[in-house]
């Protein structure tokens, strides 16, 4: 009897040991599982209060560039906040590549236009140039053109003008908005330097 | 290559200053038409008919025709814009022939269309017999006003002729008119070349059996004998200051460059090898010459300094380049074979950039017009030589008439005002 009392309590020493071992085990394998997949670098509160400080001292851009670079991790709010910004910036960036490339179109079109029209002397000779400044009200039509510069060539000076004066009517900029108009056709340079 | 810039300047981000650059220009020709001022007179018709030739030759003017226009206003005032418009030509002429004293002089406004005004107002003073003449000086007016160069009409041509076995040493007008005869000769006459003042001549004639270099003043048509040789004496050529000629004999054996001083009689030799240097031409400032030599083995073109007598070589492509002169200080013209063809190059002698200026075939003897931008040449159809030009800034290429079975050597005056 005693020997069947004695085996019962080994047997249930050893069953607690194994399941003893099993839940140690097991539990560390999470653990390290979990470190494994998220590698989060914690901070400590105070490191991290200054790191947030330093990043709001510095200037927009380079906030935006951050924001692009890192992963959203530690500070949501922040992180959608400057994405925000970010998203402004954008706008306002493609707006202006957008005017950019009508000023640029309509800039290549006045060119292609006034070449056709101008006929060049015979006396023009290597670096010699004239600029014309042009007014333009909101139709397009030349209201005034003034020499800034001559060439020192009479004649070149004159094919140049009368080439102008034939254009008379710059249409393209009618398509423009008022901004955009006032701010690079209704007064502008044109400068014949042949080459 | 077209380069097209767009240059933008912010300032201040709030206004742009923009610049357009125009660099290339139109190649069409101004567009013009001329009228007599108020009457239609036979002269006036014969003016117009004058200045037109001489305008469309050059390729650089398209002259409207009477039939062409949609309203013939007799004086400026009469000029509706809109007609002139829809036309789009540039300008008008108007010519006003005044009868003074026999002497026609002939004065005439340019009226810009885009301006609806007058811009120009000029007079050419006429002398007895000298209508074409004053008609040229005209044309000349006009096409410097546009171009502003020079035009050339006014100037003459200076070439030789070969009829059966009578040789002619003749000057015309421009345009090939009013031929005058300063020579005639059963034997050769070879290698005219006008002073730069344009009084005086030089050439070869062989009337005596033998080679010999005459000068020849125009105005009292006296001519001095300058060299005699037994051996062979060609292609005078004028200094700038017209002290001295440049030519070319073989009186030392083989064919060399030579000059001579026209008051000392001095000859100097200026090269001295075993190859062919022939052909000298000065430099528009007189310090050196350029000339073909064979030297290398082919024909090509070198450049002496005539005090050092430094030489240097100056084209490289091809295996002919002879007879050359300079266009400006840093451009030469001269005869380059390419495939078969003789054809005008020009070459710049700082860019090396060789161009081909003309499409005929067997072209000779390029000359260059006063104002530098028309070349004349003779060449040869068949059996028929004649003479042919062509305008280096239009590209627009003509030829004057030919009446001779042979015509060559054409040489072209300078200004003559």
């Amino acid at each position: 009897m005693m020997k069947w009392f004695t085996a019962l309590i080994f047997s249930i020493i050893v069953h607690i040991l194994i399941v003893f071992s099993y839940v140690f085990f097991s539990t560390e394998n999470v653990e390290n599982t979990s470190r494994k997949i998220t590698n989060v670098n914690f901070l400590d509160e105070v490191f991290q209060e200054k790191l947030e400080s330093k990043k709001s001292s510095r200037p927009v851009e380079t906030m935006k560039k951050r924001a692009v670079r890192e992963e959203p991790s530690d500070s949501k709010p922040k992180e959608i906040e400057n994405f925000e910004e970010y998203l402004k910036e954008e706008e306002i960036q493609k707006r202006t590549a957008e005017n950019t490339d009508v000023i640029e179109q309509i800039s290549y079109k006045v060119i292609k236009d006034i070449e056709a029209l101008w006929i060049r002397p015979n006396s023009t000779e290597k670096g010699m140039f004239a600029d014309f400044d042009l007014n333009l009200n909101r139709l397009g039509i030349i209201e005034s053109v003034e020499m800034k510069k001559t060439s020192g060539d009479k004649t070149f000076d004159r094919a140049a003008l009368n080439a102008i004066r034939k254009y008379k009517q710059i249409r393209y900029v009618r398509s423009l908005d008022d901004q955009t108009f006032q701010k690079y056709f209704s007064n502008f340079t044109l400068r014949f330097k042949p080459e | 290559m077209k380069r097209i810039i767009i240059l933008f300047f912010l300032s201040l981000g709030l206004k742009a200053d923009l610049v357009l650059e125009i660099t290339e220009s139109a190649t069409k020709p101004i567009k013009i038409a001329i009228l007599e001022k108020n009457r239609n007179s036979f002269e006036g018709q014969e003016i117009i008919n004058v200045i037109s030739n001489d305008l469309k030759r050059t390729g650089e003017f398209r002259v409207f025709g009477m039939d062409e226009l949609l309203s013939i206003p007799t004086n400026e005032n009469e000029v509706i814009q809109r007609d002139w418009l829809l036309l789009d030509v540039d300008s008008i002429i108007f010519i006003d022939v005044q009868n003074e004293d026999n002497n026609l002089d002939i004065a005439y406004t340019i009226f810009d269309i885009s301006y609806n005004e007058t811009e120009d107002k000029r007079k050419v003073l006429g002398l007895p017999d000298s209508i074409r003449q004053s008609s040229h000086y005209v044309s000349d007016g006009i096409y410097q006003y546009f171009y502003g160069i020079e035009g050339i009409s006014s100037t003459k041509l200076m070439y030789v002729t070969r009829n059966a076995d009578i040789h002619k040493l003749i000057i015309s007008d421009a345009d090939g008119f009013n031929e005058e005869v300063l020579l005639k000769s059963n034997n050769s006459i070879i290698s005219p070349a006008w002073s730069t003042d344009a009084k005086q001549i030089a050439y070869v004639s062989f009337e005596n059996n033998r080679a010999q270099v005459f000068t020849q003043n125009l105005a009292t048509g006296k001519r001095n004998l300058i060299l005699s040789s037994k051996s062979s004496v060609s292609s005078p050529a004028w200094s700038p200051n017209n002290k001295d000629l440049a030519f070319t004999s073989t009186k030392d054996g083989n064919s060399e460059i030579y000059t001579i001083n026209l008051k000392s009689k001095k000859i100097t030799r200026l090269t001295e090898n075993l190859a062919i240097d022939t052909e000298p031409a000065w430099s528009p400032d007189g310090k050196k010459i350029i000339f073909t030599s064979d030297r290398s083995g082919s024909p090509q073109i070198y450049e002496i300094d005539v005090r050092t007598k430094l030489k240097r070589r100056l084209t490289t492509v091809g295996n002919y380049n002879a007879r050359a002169s300079y266009l400006h200080k840093n451009e030469i013209i001269f005869v380059h074979r390419s495939n078969t063809d003789f054809n005008i190059a020009k070459l710049n002698l700082d860019s090396r950039n060789l161009e081909v200026l003309t499409s005929t075939k067997n072209d000779e003897s390029p000359c260059i017009a006063p104002n530098g931008n028309v070349i004349i040449y003779s060449t040869k159809e068949g059996n028929l030589s004649y003479l042919a030009g062509i305008n280096i800034s239009s590209k627009v290429s003509f030829r004057l008439p030919a009446l001779y079975g042979e015509l060559k050597e054409p040489a072209w005056s300078p200004f003559l005002r």
